[in-house]
């Protein structure tokens, strides 16, 4: 026979789950027990609460629930068969970005991981050195540089006038000392050589 | 036991449904969302006190439950599964109003008044308004474990499981709920009978 704390504490379940015999326990102790007696009052009407009146039903009918749920249903993902893989969607999705990233790591040119690392010291380092030997090479500087004439007939694509003009590289000023050595014969033939050159 | 209380062959004959609805049939799905929308309904709408927001997780329940039902093994019984949907629904709605309402992004509302606004044309007793205030006046995991103890019936240990708590908790957590609606209600409850 349970205790009359035992029958209190039961008390306090729903009544449904009170066995026939739990029940008729408590009725018996009631009979001269106050407490048992008010519990068991309690105990009843908790249980005769109507669920449906307390909080209500759905506004909608289960046919006009299904209609809606399907609606919603077509809108959204597709079911998860994959279990914890997932949708084939995303499955999909995520092999497609595993794929580029392989081809980007394979890539002998691999400038996307530029892009993925962050800049140290040293990458600075180097940018900046790109950037002064970027400078060296600008525009003006070519400008005023000292150029061989082969290298400016080689860059005019007349290669033959460099040689045709005896340039050597430790000459500074090959014209005026052509110009000296000349006799009349030469003359006439440097005058032909210049008028049979064509300058851009 | 009412109707939305679990009956001990409902696990089977959900498991019967799932494996069907695995196999490709949509009928069994809806068989499933029949078979267990009120029981979702009335659990969101007591833990929320609004019919409309109820309505809402409900269908969410289901969609999740859509969603998941390919993975699902049957290691617990869907109604578990569905239950702690629901559950964990309604705690993030009810945080996030709270949150909402701490930036005064929302009005904040007396426990109740929504729900009652809701069923003002509904014929209720006097008892029924005092238990429904009552109820929501419950900290949340008390009134979760109210609802899933007294009005679905589920045992202690499955509502452990719902909770994700131990069962000493969640009896607890039960007694505690019960012994404040019989405060609040005692002199309607004594009327009664």
């Amino acid at each position: 026979m349970a205790s009359r704390d035992e029958i209190l504490l039961r008390l306090l379940e729903p009544y449904a789950t009170l066995s026939s015999e739990e029940w008729t326990e408590a009725e018996a102790l009631a009979v001269k027990d106050q407490e048992i007696a008010t519990a068991l009052r309690e105990c009843k009407a908790m249980s005769a609460l109507d669920e449906s009146g307390l909080f209500g039903q759905p506004d909608t009918s289960d046919a006009v629930f299904l209609v809606s749920l399907r609606d919603r249903l077509s809108k959204s993902s597709a079911p998860k068969f994959g279990g914890v893989f997932g949708t084939a969607r995303q499955a999909a999705l995520v092999s497609s970005v595993c794929v580029v990233l392989l081809v980007a790591m394979m890539s002998p040119h691999s400038h996307i991981w530029v892009r993925f690392s962050p800049l140290t010291e040293q990458s600075v380092e180097n940018v900046a050195s790109a950037l002064e030997t970027v400078q060296m090479y600008s525009v003006d500087s070519l400008v005023q540089a000292d150029v061989e004439p082969e290298s400016l007939a080689l860059y005019l694509d007349v290669p033959e006038l460099a040689e045709d003009w005896g340039f050597n590289a430790a000459s500074e000023e090959p014209l005026t000392d052509m110009l000296l050595a000349l006799d009349d014969q030469s003359l006439e033939e440097v005058l032909y050589n210049l008028e049979h050159t064509r300058f851009f | 036991m009412s109707k939305t209380q679990v009956r001990p062959d409902s696990a089977v004959e959900d498991l019967r449904l799932v494996r069907e609805f695995q196999a490709g049939s949509e009928r069994a799905f809806n068989e499933l969302v029949l078979k267990h929308r009120q029981g979702v309904f009335l659990t969101a709408s007591g833990m929320l006190s609004s019919r409309d927001d109820a309505e809402d997780i409900t269908q969410e329940v289901f969609i999740k439950a859509y969603q998941s039902l390919g993975g699902f093994r049957g290691e617990s019984a869907l109604y578990t599964w569905l239950y702690r949907i629901t559950i964990n629904l309604c705690l993030n709605h009810i945080r996030k109003r709270k949150v909402r309402s701490s930036f005064g992004l929302e009005q904040v509302q007396a426990v109740l008044p929504e729900a009652d606004r809701a069923d003002s044309d509904l014929e209720i007793s006097e008892l029924s308004l005092k238990a429904r205030t009552a109820i929501a006046g419950l900290p949340e995991k008390q009134r979760a474990v109210f609802i899933l103890r007294h009005f679905r019936g589920l045992p202690h240990a499955e509502i452990a499981r719902i909770m994700e708590r131990d069962e000493g908790t969640i009896k607890a957590n039960y007694f505690q709920a019960v012994r404040k609606l019989r405060d609040k209600l005692g002199p309607y409850l004594q009327g009664k009978e």
